[in-house]
């Protein structure tokens, strides 16, 4: 009986302190974002939407060299075509892509980056496919990017 | 005629989709009446044939998919892996690359066990306590994204060391988390350790004799838990765990309590070592080194500043041509779940010819029924949640 007593009394003394901790958190700030209004600062070395740079007069660094289709884990992704020296046709599923950065790092030009753009959503596969047109960042840009390595 | 149909035992499944299985398990259970007579886990609805995939890719095209296997702790697979091809290849690993590799992977188990105790809570029927761990979790994935650039598959490692350096601020702010946490975790046991609801639902069930959980090969906290002093940190330090003072966490009886009690033990244990690390790690602070090693610039060996042990990465390897030689290798890591295995055989192509995990959440999965045998059904998820098994990790 009295062990019972003891044991009644012990139990609400623990669930009063387990309350009472949980009381504090009234008077915390929230530590959540209202995502849509308000965005998260990204670190610099986020890993987002690939992008291809160009030099400041507008032609394109990458060389076609076939480094990034070779290192990347989901195979052909990368689709490189070549007329001559000139990349033509330079096309990223990203659909497909899991973000790992193999290919940026084993550009040997440091063509190739990854933004900050996260917010990829579309309403079908297709328009996920990008090709060179889409990837290609401006001159100013790229000069942003490049500075970032 | 009711008691007949008492008697009479009845099928029943649980899953595929269940919220606390962290993915999907299926479990055909026999009951009798509330009683548990036998437990039949189906697994292999998460199989997505991690360990065939990479007879088709290269050695660093397979890296990112490391960190899929068991997506809670992407960086203690990758550093199964990463130890494994290095000793194949030989590659030497420079000390400041193996302290970032453990800070980084002392961080990952305080993230593994925070999330497991709010889904065990959550299993149990505490709501609040997930929204507390996930606050924690935060600071410190957001620790991880500022370091490697994403919040969960990091793809940090490389053969040989570690990708880049800490960005500069990171230290202090790692050192302040540090500091904050062990009161957090004070806060936590307020509202668990003794609350009696918890103590009734979890004292004394599921326990797991020493000698059941050496039979099914169960590793990590959940044999610790038993009483068994099995800490590969400990028994054989696998990174510069051996120049640190690592104290197994044990508990005696291995009910469903002391695996929370050794977790809970785990992660402050976790906080100690990773301040430990931050002290011992040569070269110090990023900012300094970096001018230190510009103001040295003698590039020999031996140098403090810009020696051997000091960079990043020992040798770079071209990740195309990467061919290690013929020859196999075994590599074992103590995951915040276990001990995790990864044995490779190159045949000295730029593909490995095979490659094995061993994982340890399949030996928890496996000694389950036996565990809630003749229980209540009301224990199966008490028993279940104190496991922390992981379904992507069983089947891979």
């Amino acid at each position: 009986m009295i062990n019972q007593i003891n044991k009644t009394i012990s139990a609400v003394v623990e669930i009063a302190r387990g309350m009472a901790t949980i009381m504090k958190h009234f008077f915390r700030e929230p530590i959540t974002l209202e995502y849509p209004e308000k965005k998260p600062e990204l670190g610099e070395r986020y890993r987002g939407r690939l992008a291809l740079l160009t030099n400041p007069d507008g032609s394109d660094i990458c060389l076609g060299c076939m480094t990034c289709q070779k290192v990347c884990p989901c195979v052909d992704l990368i689709q490189i075509e070549k007329e001559g020296k000139e990349v033509k046709e330079f096309t990223i599923d990203i659909g497909r892509c899991i973000f790992c950065g193999n290919c940026t790092e084993a550009c040997p030009k440091g063509a190739l980056v990854m933004t900050k753009e996260f917010e990829l959503a579309d309403y079908s596969r297709n328009t996920l496919v990008y090709d060179k047109k889409a990837l290609t960042l401006s001159p100013e840009e790229s000069e942003k990017w490049k500075s970032r390595t | 005629m009711i008691e007949n149909l008492i008697k009479k035992d009845m099928l029943i499944n649980v899953g595929p989709q269940h919220p606390s299985t962290h993915g999907v398990l299926r479990l055909i259970m026999t009951l009798e009446g509330e009683i548990i007579r036998d437990t039949k886990p189906v697994i292999g609805y998460l199989h997505r044939g991690k360990e065939k995939l990479a007879e088709s890719r290269s050695y660093t095209q397979y890296l990112p998919m490391v960190d899929r296997v068991d997506y809670l702790s992407s960086f203690f697979y990758q550093a199964a892996y990463c130890y494994a091809v290095e000793e194949i290849a030989g590659l030497k690993v420079p000390k400041r690359a193996e302290y970032i590799r453990l800070i980084t992977m002392e961080f990952n188990r305080i993230a593994s066990h925070l999330l497991w105790l709010g889904s065990f809570l959550l299993d149990l029927g505490a709501t609040s306590p997930l929204f507390y761990v996930f606050r924690e979790r935060e600071e410190i994935v957001t620790l991880f994204e500022e370091l490697t650039g994403q919040r969960m598959m990091y793809n940090f490692y490389t053969f040989g060391g570690v990708k880049k350096d800490f960005p500069d601020g990171w230290i202090a702010k790692a050192l302040d988390l540090c500091k904050k946490m062990p009161a957090l975790f004070d806060e936590y046991e307020a509202i668990i350790t003794k609350n009696p609801i918890f103590l009734e639902r979890t004292k004394d069930i599921g326990v797991m004799t020493p000698k059941l959980g050496i039979d099914y090969g169960i590793t990590g906290p959940n044999i610790r838990a038993s009483g068994v002093d099995l800490d590969l940190r400990k028994s054989s330090p696998y990174s510069v765990y051996g120049e640190l003072d690592v104290k197994p966490c044990l508990a005696q009886s291995g009910d469903s309590y002391d695996r929370y009690i050794v977790r809970i033990a785990e992660m402050r244990e976790s906080i100690r070592l990773i301040e430990e690390a931050i002290e011992k790690i040569p070269g110090g602070i990023p900012e300094r080194l970096r001018v230190k090693k510009v103001n040295c610039g003698c590039n020999q060996d031996e140098c403090q500043h810009c020696g051997f042990d000091m960079q990043l990465v020992g040798k770079k390897v071209n990740p195309i041509v990467f061919k290690p030689p013929v020859g196999e290798a075994t590599s074992m890591i103590e995951s915040p779940r276990g001990i995790t295995l990864c044995y490779i055989v190159s045949n000295g192509t730029n593909k490995p010819y095979r490659v094995k995990w061993r994982t340890p959440s399949f030996s928890s999965v496996q000694v389950l029924p036996e565990l809630v045998k003749d229980k209540n059904y009301s224990d199966l998820m008490p028993i279940f949640g104190s496991l922390d098994v992981v379904l992507p990790e069983v089947d891979r």
